[in-house]
C-alpha cells in the first residue's frame, strides 16, 4: 500500500534538476512500473516522488549523426512503433515484445529499466551489446558514459545524487548486421526473464571478418559481454565442435546467484549458452 | 404448441451483462455509511511465542479508532476440528497469521498505526515439512491438540502433530504383496499451491448495537459463515446475518471460513461501524488457506497380467498451521488414493499434519488431484514395469459394474462408463500424433499420455441444497437460492433448469443475484461441482410443488379435481380438453373468477434436496457409504519437450468425462477447459516457494506463475462429453467442473515419460527439471 508522499509534476528540466537537487530521497517517477510496485511493497518509502513525464528533452527517438538516440521516456510501445529500432536494432523490438503485457508496455519507459538495474532487465543484454551510452544531466552539467560502466550492481548504478538520465544514445551498426534477442521465462504469457541473451553479427556472410557480440542478462549482478566467447567465436566457420566449446566456454566464470525464483543457477549458466547457439541458428541461416 | 427443452442449450450468461460493463457487485464495492477501514498486524515469525505486542502508539494515531489484539482471545473456530483463533493467542504458527489488526478512519490511517505496531516474539522450532513434522521429536505446533473440540469421525493424535489420521482397510494387503509376481515402490509429491483468485479476499463486519452480527463477505458457504460465527460467538442463528454478493473465483479456496472470524472479532471493537478488510494480492497467499501440500508412499502388488493385487498408501498432508479445513482433504484423498481401480487388497494411511506454514484448504479438486497424481503415476510405473500398454493396464483393473471400490461400494452402470471415457481418450490421441523426433527440429520429442479419474463430492452426510419458486403477475418466476455465483455459472445452469421445469422460457425465470442468510433459503456450501446436481434437484422439487399449489387453484376454478389438471408450456390444462387451459400469470398469484371472487393465492414452491444414505466411514476399516455419486472420466495429453531448453509444450489436452445430460454446452466445455489450465498450472509451474524461515518468496503473481493466456492459447483443448444419467438428479446431470484438474498433471508427466524416457514423481515439472533429469540419464549412460 503506498504512504503518503509529495508529488511534483514539473515541465522543464531547470525545475526538475533543482528538486532532485534540493530534495534527499527523491524518486523519479516515469512510467511507474517498478517505482510503485516498490513503493506498494514498502521496500522504498521516498518522501518526494518527481514525474518526468513532462520532460521534452527526454523524449524522441532521433539520429544525431550515426547514433540513434532515445529519450529516457521512449516506452517499450514508443520502440515497437519505431521503424528505426525496428531497421537498425531489431533485437531491441525482439525484448520489447516480450516485456511485461500490453499494459505495462504502454507504461514502462527505456530509461526506468535501465536506471532500475536489474540483471536480467529486457532492455539490459541488448543495450550492452549494442554497447549503448547512456546521457546523464545535473545542475552542474551533462556526462557520458558507456552503460556497462553505468551499472554497478543489483539495482546501482552511477547515477549520482540530483541527476536525471535523460537519454540512451546507440552507435549504428554496419550495414548488413543482423540480431536478435532470447530469453527463457518460466510461462509463456507475461514473465520476467529467468536468463536471456542478445546477439549481434557484423558481417554475417564473411566469416573471415564476421564479428559476433553476445551480452547475458540475469546471470550476474548487471547485465554483461561474454568477450571470451565473442574472442573464440571471431572469424571463426561456425562448427559443432565451435559450439560445443563456445557452450563450456560461455559458463566460465559465471555465479549466478542461488536464491532466485526464477532459475537455478545450473539452468541459467546450461542456457546461455543453448541460446546463443540457438540465437547464431537464426542470424547466420541464408 | 411445441415443448421446448432448455436443456443441452449454450444460453448466453444471466450475469453476462453485469460482468461485462462492470455493473455486478463485489464486497469490495460494497459501500456501507461510516465505513472503518482495517489492516492486519502479521506474524512475521512461522513458530514463536508472543512476549507482547506494543499497541501504544498506534492508538495515539490521529483516526486511529481501535487497535486490536488476539491476547485474551477465547474463541475457537472450526466446523469438523476446533483448533483455531481468528488471531494469535499466545503463539504464533505461521508467518502471516494475524496477531494485531488497526480500526481507522480511513486505508491510510490504518496502514500508518499498523506500522507503529511493535510485536516481540520468542522464536520456537519450526517445522515446514510434514515427513519432519511426524517425527517423534518434532516440535508441537498444538500442546492442546488434545483439548480441541472435534467431530467423533475424525482422529486427532494428541501429543503429536496428526490432526487427523484416516485409515481405510480392505482385504489383507500383507498376502496379497506377497502373492504379486510385482512390487512396485515410489513417492510422489504435490506441493503447496495458492488458488491465485481473480478478486481478493473481502469481508466487512458490524456488529449493530442491538447485538446482531451483519457479514458482508467474498464467501462461497455463507450459511457455512453464519453457523461458524454464531457458533463461536455464542449467538443465536437468527443474529447473524452474511450477505454476499458475486464473487469473483472460489476455487475452494472462499469456501469454509477464512477471514470472516479475523474481521468479526476485530469488528467487536467498534459496535455499531462497518469494519472493512480487503486483502492484498500478498495476504492472498498466506493470510487465507493454501491448497495441495501431499508426500506419498505408494507400494503396488501386481500381477504378470497386469491385474492389481494389493496397494499400501500413506499419504501426509503438510496441512499448515491449523487442520480444520485440511481435515476433509486428508479423508476424501484416503477415500479415492487408488484412483479408479478396484483393487482387492488395501490399506490406506492418510493422516493431515499441523505445519509452521499457512492453512491448507480446499482447492478445486479436493484430493483427488494429489491422490491422482500418485495413482495415475504409479500406473505408468508398473506399465513400464510389467512391459504393458499403460491403457491395458487400467483398462484391466478400472472400476467397472459390479466392482467394488476402496470403501466398499458396490458400482453399477449408471454410475458411468469410464472404459468408455478411457476409449475416447486414446481414440483421440491417436488422430495425427506421431512418437519421437519431430521432423522440423531433431531437438523436439513428442509423446502422448493418459491418466484416468474418478471423482465424488467429499461433503456432509446431510448437505442440503433447498430453493424456493415464486411469481410476479406477469407470471414471470423468482428462484431463490442458496448457493453462490463464483464464476461457475450456477445461475445461468439454474435458470434453465427451472425453465425446463416450469416449462416457461428462460427470461421469465430470474434468480437471486445476492446471497442474504435471512432471506435465501439454506445451503450447506457451494462446493464440490455439486451445485447444479443438488441445486437443480431442489429447484425441480420447488417447482413441483409450486405447479401442484397452480394445480390445485385452477381445479377450484373450474370445479374440477386437481388430478384432471395437466401442466403445459406457459399454462396448466384440462387433461381432457388441453384446449381448456390457464396461462400460469392467471394462477401463479391467485385466480380472480369473472364475479370477483378470490381463489387461493400467491403460489410459493419449496424444495429441498439431501443426497440419501451417506455415511460416516467406520473408523478401523475406513468403509462406509461415503460418497453421494461419482464422475469418471480420462484425460490425455500430447506434449512435446525442447530437449536443448526443456521447454515443455503441452499441444492437446484432452478430457472424456461421463457428465450425464450436459445443461449449458458452452459452460460445461468453460468449466473442464478451466479446470484443465489450473491443472495445467500445477503441473507445469505453480508451486508455494518457502524461506528457510518459512516465508512464502513467490507472495506474489510476479513470482508465483499461474498459466497466462500465452500459455493456454497454445494448446488445443478438447472436451468430449459421455451422456449416462445420474439417477438421483432432476435430468440426470452429474458433477462436472473441477473434475477437469484432477488428472492433468499425470497424464502431462506421463506424456513426458513416453516423449523423453524422464519420469516426473513431484511436481511442478518445469523446463530446469527437464534438462536436470536429462543430464541425469546421459551420465547414466556414461
Amino acid at each position: 500500500m503506498l504512504r503518503p508522499f509529495d508529488y511534483f509534476h514539473p515541465n522543464d528540466m531547470a525545475e526538475t534538476l533543482t528538486l532532485l537537487d534540493q530534495e534527499d530521497e527523491t524518486s523519479v517517477l516515469a512510467g511507474g512500473t517498478d517505482l510503485l510496485v516498490k513503493m506498494r511493497r514498502g521496500s522504498i518509502r521516498p518522501p518526494v516522488v518527481v514525474d518526468i513525464k513532462g520532460l521534452e528533452e527526454c523524449q524522441g527517438i532521433r539520429w544525431e549523426g550515426d547514433r540513434l538516440s532515445l529519450g529516457s521516456l521512449t516506452t517499450f510501445n514508443d520502440l515497437l512503433r519505431s521503424q528505426e529500432a525496428h531497421k537498425h536494432f531489431p533485437l531491441l523490438i525482439d525484448a520489447a515484445r516480450v516485456m511485461g503485457c500490453y499494459e505495462v508496455r504502454e507504461r514502462a519507459t527505456l530509461g526506468g529499466n535501465v536506471v532500475n538495474a536489474s540483471p536480467g532487465a529486457e532492455s539490459g543484454s541488448p543495450l550492452a551489446v549494442l554497447e549503448a551510452q547512456v546521457v546523464l544531466k545535473g545542475r552542474r552539467g551533462e556526462r557520458q558514459m558507456s552503460i556497462g560502466h553505468f551499472w554497478q550492481g543489483v539495482g546501482k548504478t552511477d547515477l549520482a545524487p540530483g541527476e536525471l538520465l535523460v537519454r540512451i544514445v546507440i552507435p549504428r551498426l554496419p550495414e548488413g548486421s543482423r540480431s536478435t534477442y532470447l530469453r527463457r521465462s518460466r510461462v509463456q504469457g507475461m514473465d520476467l526473464a529467468s536468463v536471456n541473451v542478445a546477439v549481434v553479427v557484423i558481417n554475417p556472410r564473411l566469416p573471415e571478418s564476421r564479428e559476433i557480440r553476445v551480452a547475458l542478462g540475469a546471470v550476474a549482478p548487471t547485465p554483461i559481454r561474454a568477450r571470451e566467447v565473442e574472442t573464440l567465436l571471431r572469424g571463426q566457420e561456425i562448427t559443432s565442435s565451435l559450439l560445443s566449446q563456445m557452450r563450456d566456454k560461455i559458463q566460465e566464470g559465471l555465479a549466478p546467484r542461488t536464491t532466485s525464483l526464477r532459475a537455478t543457477p545450473g539452468y541459467k549458466k546450461e542456457m546461455v549458452g543453448v541460446l546463443t547457439e540457438m540465437a547464431l541458428e537464426v542470424l547466420l541461416k541464408g | 404448441m411445441a415443448e421446448k427443452s432448455w436443456l443441452g442449450r449454450s444460453i448466453a450468461r444471466v450475469d453476462a451483462v453485469d460482468k461485462v460493463t462492470g455493473a455486478a457487485e463485489y464486497v469490495a464495492d460494497i459501500r456501507l455509511p461510516n465505513t472503518l477501514h482495517m489492516k492486519v498486524v502479521r506474524s512475521t515469525q512461522a513458530h514463536a511465542h508472543i512476549v507482547k505486542v506494543d499497541t501504544h502508539r498506534a492508538e495515539q494515531v490521529h483516526g486511529v479508532v481501535a487497535v486490536v489484539t488476539g491476547q485474551n482471545c477465547p474463541y475457537l473456530f472450526g466446523s469438523c476440528i476446533f483448533d483455531q483463533p481468528p488471531m494469535a493467542t499466545h503463539k504464533v504458527r505461521f508467518v502471516g497469521e494475524p496477531v494485531a489488526a488497526v480500526i481507522g478512519r480511513s486505508r491510510d490511517v490504518a496502514l500508518e498505526a499498523m506500522d507503529l505496531i511493535r510485536v516481540k516474539y520468542e522464536p520456537l522450532p519450526a517445522v515446514f515439512d510434514p515427513q519432519q513434522a511426524i517425527a517423534p521429536k518434532a516440535p508441537l505446533l498444538h500442546e492442546g491438540l488434545g483439548q480441541y473440540r472435534y467431530v467423533p469421525s475424525f482422529h486427532p493424535q494428541p501429543g503429536t502433530n496428526i490432526f487427523h489420521h484416516y485409515k481405510l482397510r480392505k482385504g489383507d494387503v500383507n498376502k496379497g504383496l506377497q502373492q504379486a509376481d510385482v512390487v512396485v515402490e515410489n513417492r510422489y509429491q504435490f506441493p503447496h499451491i495458492s488458488h491465485a483468485q481473480l478478486e481478493p479476499h473481502g469481508t466487512i463486519a458490524l456488529w449493530e448495537r442491538n447485538g446482531q452480527l451483519k457479514i458482508w463477505s467474498s464467501a462461497q458457504s455463507p450459511f457455512f459463515v453464519r453457523h461458524s460465527l454464531a457458533g463461536a460467538f455464542g449467538l443465536p442463528h437468527a443474529q447473524v446475518k452474511v450477505v454476499v454478493p458475486y464473487i469473483g473465483g472460489g476455487f475452494g479456496g472462499k469456501s469454509d471460513v477464512t477471514i470472516e472470524p479475523l474481521v468479526a472479532y476485530a469488528a467487536r471493537a467498534a459496535v455499531g461501524y462497518p469494519v472493512r478488510l480487503i486483502l492484498t494480492r500478498e495476504e492472498m497467499f498466506s493470510g487465507t488457506v493454501l491448497g495441495r501440500g501431499c508426500w506419498a508412499r505408494i507400494k503396488t502388488g501386481v500381477q504378470k497380467d497386469g491385474t492389481i493385487l494389493s496397494e499400501e498408501i500413506e499419504l501426509l498432508f503438510g496441512g499448515g498451521a491449523y487442520g480444520d479445513c485440511c481435515i476433509n482433504i486428508v479423508a476424501g484423498a484416503g477415500h479415492n488414493a487408488p484412483g479408479p481401480y478396484e483393487i482387492p487388497n488395501l490399506k490406506v494411511d492418510s493422516y493431515g499434519v499441523y505445519t509452521n506454514t499457512p492453512p491448507v484448504g480446499a482447492y478445486r479438486g479436493y484430493g483427488h488431484p494429489e491422490a491422482h497424481w500418485m495413482a495415475e503415476r504409479q500406473m505408468e510405473m508398473i506399465a513400464q514395469k510389467l512391459k504393458i500398454n499403460p491403457v491395458t493396464l487400467r483398462r484391466r483393473n478400472i472400476l467397472r459394474p459390479g466392482s467394488v471400490n476402496a470403501f466398499g461400494q458396490k458400482m453399477d452402470a449408471s454410475h458411468g462408463d469410464l472404459d468408455k471415457c478411457i476409449q475416447q481418450v486414446v481414440h483421440e490421441l491417436q488422430k495425427g500424433t506421431v512418437r519421437g523426433s519431430s521432423k522440423k527440429a531433431a531437438h523436439k520429442v513428442r509423446g502422448t499420455g493418459i491418466a484416468a479419474f474418478m471423482k465424488s463430492p467429499v461433503m456432509a452426510t446431510n448437505a442440503a441444497s433447498c430453493a424456493t419458486v415464486n411469481f410476479g403477475e406477469d407470471g414471470t418466476v423468482n428462484v431463490l437460492v442458496g448457493c453462490t455465483e463464483m464464476g461457475q455459472g450456477s445461475f445461468t445452469v439454474l435458470s434453465q433448469i427451472a425453465a425446463e421445469a416450469l416449462k416457461v422460457p428462460v427470461e421469465k425465470v430470474k434468480i437471486n443475484r445476492i446471497i442474504d442468510t435471512d432471506v435465501n433459503p439454506y445451503e450447506w456450501q457451494t462446493v464440490a461441482s455439486s451445485t447444479t446436481w443438488k441445486v437443480g434437484n431442489a429447484i425441480a422439487r420447488a417447482v413441483g410443488q409450486a405447479i401442484q399449489q397452480i394445480k390445485e387453484i385452477a381445479a377450484e376454478a373450474w370445479g374440477v379435481s386437481s388430478e384432471e389438471i395437466e401442466h403445459g408450456p406457459d399454462r396448466v390444462f384440462l387433461r381432457k380438453n388441453p384446449k381448456k387451459f390457464l396461462p400460469l400469470s392467471s394462477v401463479a398469484m391467485g385466480r380472480v373468477q369473472p364475479d370477483g371472487q378470490a381463489i387461493g393465492g400467491p403460489v410459493v414452491g419449496y424444495g429441498r434436496f439431501v443426497p440419501q444414505g451417506l455415511t460416516y466411514p467406520d473408523p478401523e476399516t475406513g468403509q462406509g457409504n461415503l460418497a453421494a455419486e461419482w464422475t469418471f472420466g480420462c484425460q490425455g495429453a500430447d506434449v512435446e519437450v525442447d530437449l536443448r531448453t526443456g521447454h515443455i509444450q503441452v499441444i492437446r489436452l484432452i478430457t472424456a468425462i461421463d457428465a450425464g445430460q450436459i445443461v449449458n454446452p458452452i459452460l460445461a466445455r468453460g468449466q473442464v477447459v478451466g479446470a484443465m489450465v489450473y491443472g495445467l498450472g500445477a503441473a507445469l509451474s505453480e508451486k508455494v516457494i518457502y524461506s528457510p524461515e518459512g516465508w512464502i518468496r513467490n507472495d506474489s503473481l510476479t513470482d508465483y506463475k499461474v498459466p497466462t493466456p500465452g500459455d493456454a492459447s497454445s494448446i488445443e483443448f478438447k472436451v468430449v462429453f459421455l451422456d449416462t444419467p445420474l439417477p438421483d438428479s432432476v435430468y440426470g446431470a452429474r458433477p462436472l467442473a473441477e473434475h477437469g484438474t484432477v488428472s492433468v498433471a499425470p497424464a502431462i508427466a506421463n506424456a513426458i515419460g513416453h516423449a523423453t524416457e524422464i519420469q516426473f514423481f513431484a511436481l511442478p515439472m518445469t523446463a530446469e527439471r527437464v534438462v536436470e533429469k536429462l543430464k541425469m540419464k546421459e551420465d547414466r549412460r556414461c
